[in-house]
């Protein structure tokens, strides 16, 4: 018969120990492989909360990039890099992250609002 | 095999395909994304992980949670390895194949540890590439489906291994039972093994006097001693009798061999006269007719073979007196082919000379036949010369007619004249004398004329008949022509005989040369025929003298041999 013995909390721990790292390991490395940035061609540039979508998008000008659309959120604008210095450019212009647009950061059709208020 | 062995098993095949899923990521990453990047790393990493577990604690529950953890691993690392290629999308079926792979450990927490991390790569994969799964665009209505299928999935694989290991727990309960049988049956089996033992001392006991007595004797005679013999002193009748019987065995046995090996033994010593005397039953009864019919047989074939010696002697003395005559024979024979072969050379020359001048004559024939041939000419020319001799003649004697009549014109003039000088007188005395003078010219001219008129009719005669004989001179000729080359050809055709002749004459003297050289290996072979004949008629010799040695029972036809 199966063991039927019933193990205490810190047992069961110990017995999870391992394959919870490797779940956790392999979600850390599926993630970093689903929002790896490109070198070039569109990416989600993250900045801070506290900037609102104009910095943001005129940070990503700054560096030499091209806006190609909105994502979610504000602080997230989806740049199109013409060149594999941009990334390295926007940090430094003070972009937190940069991910591939996908996702929660993958570009949003506008609203049918925003057309017609344009 | 109880359920933790079959987990272990099960262990070590989720660890295979794990490993199997890992070397796929590999390649499939430097395929598709021509080298080896994240996929392969997470691949590498988790397979680690899972052996570093197993070293230490690979008959746990840990090792059975790593090796669900690893396995949902590789898959993610194999969709890494696939991004950007339509086959992703496929590969996402592989949590479904591992989850259900799962279920092969038996174990309720490793399905359900399954069914979470699927749940949450679902969940974490729908938020970041919502595309690879739910195609078309994610809804609340598509995450509850995927949770209800994968929920379903989950308590299949959970009511399956409960069931199974009820159905192991039965199992379990049965082999119990089964082992108490079989202690019951082990201890049955001890008690008979007592019992077997304390009745084997007792015969133990009896053996061993017997072996004393009877073993005694037996040993003996198995080591060729049958002087021995059983003391018959035994409590029981029937052990005396045994024992009785036993003596009467080894005397028979005694008897039997003593006797067979003095037989033997004369046959060893070419004494083929012995034979087995004795009165026997059964095997030594066949023993005695055995050795009786071995020293019969052999008694019979050295006799035949002596037979045979002696004639195989004669016959050989036969063979070489043949073989002596047939070589000297051989030898003259060369000689004589090789004196034929001498003839036929000279003969050969002979007839080549023969061909040579008749050649020669052949070539003479035709000068001659040439000679003839401008004698021929000459004829014809004499006959033309004569000819016109004739015709000179003719006309000679035309000139001579007419020289005559002149002589006989001037014979009349000057009688004339005569009768006219007389008439004149002496004036014409010496006219007349004149005219005398000229009619006796006259006269001698005609005279001439007439001798001359005859030689030539005679010459012209003579000629004709000249013409006559040069023709037939001519024709003499001609038919010498004709005879002349039907000399030569008939020259010619011998010559040519004459060559073919020696030809011929030539292979006659090769098939003689040949007949020489086979004549010569014939003298060749007769004399190692000689010499073998002469050793076989040694060897013979030394057969006689080896079966002799044998020493048989005379019969009427060895008497007659000798």
């Amino acid at each position: 018969m199966p063991e039927t013995k019933v193990r205490s909390r810190p047992e069961r721990l110990r017995d999870l120990a391992p394959a919870g790292l490797v779940a956790l390991m392999a979600l850390a490395v599926g993630g970093a492989s689903a929002y790896a940035p490109p070198d070039t061609g569109d990416m989600a540039v993250v900045f801070p909360p506290w900037i609102d979508g104009a910095s943001a998008y005129a940070a990503v000008l700054a560096a030499g990039g091209r806006l190609a659309g909105n994502s979610r959120f504000d602080n997230i604008p989806i740049a199109n890099a013409q060149d594999v210095g941009f990334k390295a450019r926007v940090l430094a212009g003070g972009a937190l992250f940069i991910f591939a647009a996908n996702g929660v950061c993958g570009p949003v059709a506008p609203s049918s609002s925003a057309g017609e208020t344009s | 095999m109880n359920v933790d062995a079959l987990r272990l098993r099960a262990s070590y095949a989720i660890a295979a395909v794990a490993l199997a899923m890992c070397l796929a990521t590999g390649i499939t990453e430097l395929l598709l994304q021509g080298s080896a990047g994240l996929g392969t790393w997470l691949a590498g990493g988790a397979m680690l992980a899972l052996v570093a577990t197993g070293l230490f604690a690979r008959t746990t529950l840990a090792f059975r949670l790593t090796a669900v953890s690893v396995m949902m691993a590789e898959v993610v690392a194999l969709l890494i390895a696939a991004r950007g290629h339509p086959i992703q999308i496929d590969l996402h079926m592989a949590f479904f194949a591992g989850l259900a792979l799962c279920a092969l450990l038996y174990d309720i927490k490793a399905i359900l540890l399954g069914t979470v991390l699927v749940a949450v790569h679902h969940l974490g994969l729908g938020l970041a590439v919502e595309e690879l799964v739910f195609y078309g665009g994610g809804s609340l209505g598509r995450v509850v489906l995927h949770a209800v299928l994968l929920v379903t999935e989950a308590v299949g694989l959970i009511g399956l291994t409960i069931i199974t290991q009820r159905l192991l727990g039965l199992a379990e309960r049965n082999s119990e039972e089964a082992a108490r049988e079989a202690e019951k049956v082990t201890q049955l089996a001890s008690a008979a093994e007592a019992q077997r033992q304390s009745g084997d001392a007792a015969q133990r006991q009896m053996l061993e006097r017997l072996d004393a007595s009877f073993g005694h004797v037996v040993k003996q005679a198995a080591a060729g001693d049958f002087s021995r013999r059983v003391a018959a002193d035994f409590d029981e009748p029937v052990l005396n009798g045994l024992a009785g019987n036993v003596n009467a065995l080894v005397d028979t046995v005694e008897r039997g061999l003593g006797e067979t090996g003095a037989v033997l033994g004369a046959l060893a010593r070419t004494d083929l006269t012995q034979r087995v005397n004795g009165q026997y039953g059964g095997a030594f009864g066949q023993l005695k007719e055995d050795t009786n019919a071995v020293a019969e047989t052999l008694a019979r074939i050295v006799g035949q073979l002596r037979e045979t010696s002696q004639q195989l002697r004669t016959a050989t003395g036969e063979i070489l007196s043949g073989a002596n005559d047939l070589s000297e024979r051989t030898t003259k024979q060369a000689a004589t082919i090789e004196e034929t072969s001498a003839a036929m050379e000279q003969l050969a020359v002979t007839v080549m000379d023969n061909a040579k001048r008749a050649e020669e004559a052949s070539r003479k024939a035709e000068k001659v036949s040439h000679s003839a041939e401008a004698g021929g000419s000459v004829m014809a020319e004499a006959n033309g010369a004569m000819e016109r001799i004739t015709t000179s003649s003719g006309k000679i004697s035309n000139i001579i007619g007419l020289i005559d009549d002149i002589a006989f014109q001037t014979n009349l003039l000057a009688l004339n004249a005569s009768v006219e000088a007389a008439r004149a007188g002496d004036a014409g005395k010496g006219f007349a004398v004149v005219a005398v003078e000229v009619r006796r010219l006259a006269q001698s001219a005609a005279s001439a004329s007439s001798e001359i008129k005859a030689l030539i009719e005679q010459s012209a005669h003579e000629v004709s008949s000249g013409s006559r004989l040069v023709a037939d001179a001519a024709e003499k000729l001609t038919a010498m022509l004709e005879s002349v080359r039907e000399n030569s050809t008939l020259l010619d055709s011998i010559a040519r005989a004459s060559r073919e002749q020696a030809s011929a004459i030539d292979e006659v003297n090769t098939a003689v040369r040949q007949m020489d050289e086979m004549t010569q290996h014939n003298a060749a072979l007769v004399e190692q025929t000689n010499a073998a004949i002469e050793q076989t008629e040694a060897q013979a010799s030394d057969l006689d003298r080896i079966v002799e040695q044998f020493a048989i029972a005379e019969t009427p036809r060895s008497r007659r041999a000798a």
